[in-house]
């Protein structure tokens, strides 16, 4: 009998060691399950797991749908998968300058909110979507009054001190696919065809805040353009303003400013010109159809995506937009 | 009484407050106006505007042409020498003219039409961001 009892005690402390290893256990799986919901987890690491975000703003919903298709459909190609994020809200289309204006930059701040509960790099492809979400970021990390008044706003979402990384699509394709992945999948396909690129403003500067390029000789888009297998044009307004939302209340200065940079492209002899930024491509196709001064007029402007698609893709002439 | 030397003086304050830039840093080299290019459509050049922010002179420089002649592409202040971001006191003083005037320089009945004419949505939110508060 004694020996039936000991034996049933030692199962009992057995058992008892037992459950309390499985509760404890459970206890850290819980919290492991909560410190990934709070997103404890460093954003990056998870990044590497989850992917990426895609930001894609109001003008590639409307009028500049070419843009989303085609980066969508060449990130496909290239084995990379962009989810749109889920209630993105409109960035405000200009960075708002005025240091006392908060309000202006709560929608870009939602949307890097959002991205950060996914824990993905939010990759974008406006120029102007980009310039304000990667601003708006650097402000909130490193200007003290913009994060506490942002965070004083924006009561119902958790305290927001910059975590998203904001990369645009060029740095998605030059740091995450490679361009050396690029260049076998296009098998220099563009035959050495001279594309000059046109940087614009937004992508550039600040360069503090940017950090995209160096803002008087960018590389980015002209190693872009040799993966492809053309011929980089670097003409001297690359980098110049194209007018932008002068074009509003200005048209004629809009227009002078983008012929300045269609003469120079073309006569460093570009064949076309590409660009990230729907307003530079509608000023520089403005200023293209109206512009007497314009020497050249058969050079075409696009999206740089839509070079890349065409590369990619050469079965399809062209994209089958919306 | 508050008389024209203390309203000068009461603006530049506030001029400071939003666009956090200090004109006395300039050197008047000119740079700023050599790279800007929408100088030829200014009747005032960037660096000009820049003296007239040291000299108080906000109002004067809050009716200019120049400042809704300014895209800001940010050129001036990516070559500045002394690192001054121009294209902030240029928005200062559109935005201090949009708010003293409370008079918008574009009308949302125009919207219909800009859509019309082909502009990116992206154009028509900018407008309404830097012509009207």
């Amino acid at each position: 009998m004694t020996s039936i009892n000991t034996c049933a005690k030692i199962q009992m402390v057995v058992l008892c060691i037992f459950t309390q290893y499985i509760a404890k256990v459970l206890l850290e799986i819980s919290a492991l399950i909560q410190s990934i919901l709070k997103m404890e987890v460093t954003p990056r690491l998870l990044g590497d797991i989850m992917g990426y975000s895609f930001y894609p703003g109001c003008t590639l919903k409307n009028k500049a749908s070419r843009l989303e298709i085609s980066a969508l459909e060449s990130a496909r190609l290239l084995n990379k998968e962009l989810k749109e994020l889920p209630e993105w809200q409109c960035c405000g289309a200009v960075y708002p300058l005025a240091r006392d204006e908060i309000v202006t930059i709560l929608g870009s701040i939602r949307s890097l909110i959002r991205a950060r509960e996914l824990g993905n790099k939010l990759v974008t492809l406006c120029a102007a979507c980009h310039h304000v979400l990667k601003r708006s970021n650097w402000a909130i990390k490193n200007k003290k009054d913009v994060r506490d008044k942002t965070n004083n706003f924006l009561q119902d979402e958790s305290d927001y001190f910059g975590e998203t990384e904001v990369i645009h699509y060029l740095e998605f394709l030059r740091d995450e696919v490679g361009f050396d992945k690029i260049k076998s999948a296009a098998q220099g396909r563009l035959k050495g065809k001279r594309v000059g690129a046109y940087y614009g403003c937004l992508l550039l500067r600040p360069e503090k805040e940017l950090k995209f390029d160096n803002p008087e000789q960018p590389t980015i888009m002209e190693d872009f353009i040799r993966s492809l297998g053309g011929q980089p044009v670097e003409y001297p307004f690359r980098n110049e303003c194209c007018g932008g939302y002068l074009n509003l209340k200005n048209p004629e200065s809009a227009h002078k400013m983008g012929n300045r940079i269609i003469s120079s492209a073309t006569e460093h002899s570009a064949e076309e010109i590409i660009t990230a930024c729907p307003l530079c491509l509608y000023n520089l196709n403005q200023s293209f159809l109206n512009g007497n001064s314009c020497e050249n007029s058969n050079i075409k402007v696009t999206y740089f995506t839509e070079l890349l698609y065409e590369v990619l893709d050469p079965t399809k002439k062209e994209v089958a937009y919306g | 009484m508050v008389n024209n030397t203390d309203k000068a003086r009461i603006l530049k304050e506030e001029f400071l407050e939003i666009s956090r830039e200090n004109p006395e840093d300039c050197l008047q080299c000119g740079k700023c106006s050599a790279s800007c290019q929408a100088a030829r459509e200014m009747d005032f050049m960037p660096h000009q505007l820049v003296r007239m922010f040291h000299k108080n002179q906000i109002n004067q420089v809050m009716n200019t042409d120049a400042i809704w002649a300014c895209a800001s592409c940010f050129t001036c202040g990516a070559r500045c020498p002394r690192d001054i971001d121009l294209a902030k006191m240029m928005e200062t003083a559109r935005v201090l003219y949009l708010r003293s005037k409370n008079n918008n320089l574009i009308d949302e009945n125009e919207i219909a039409a800009l859509n019309k004419k082909g502009l990116p949505p992206q154009a028509i939110v900018a407008g309404y961001r830097k012509f009207a508060k």
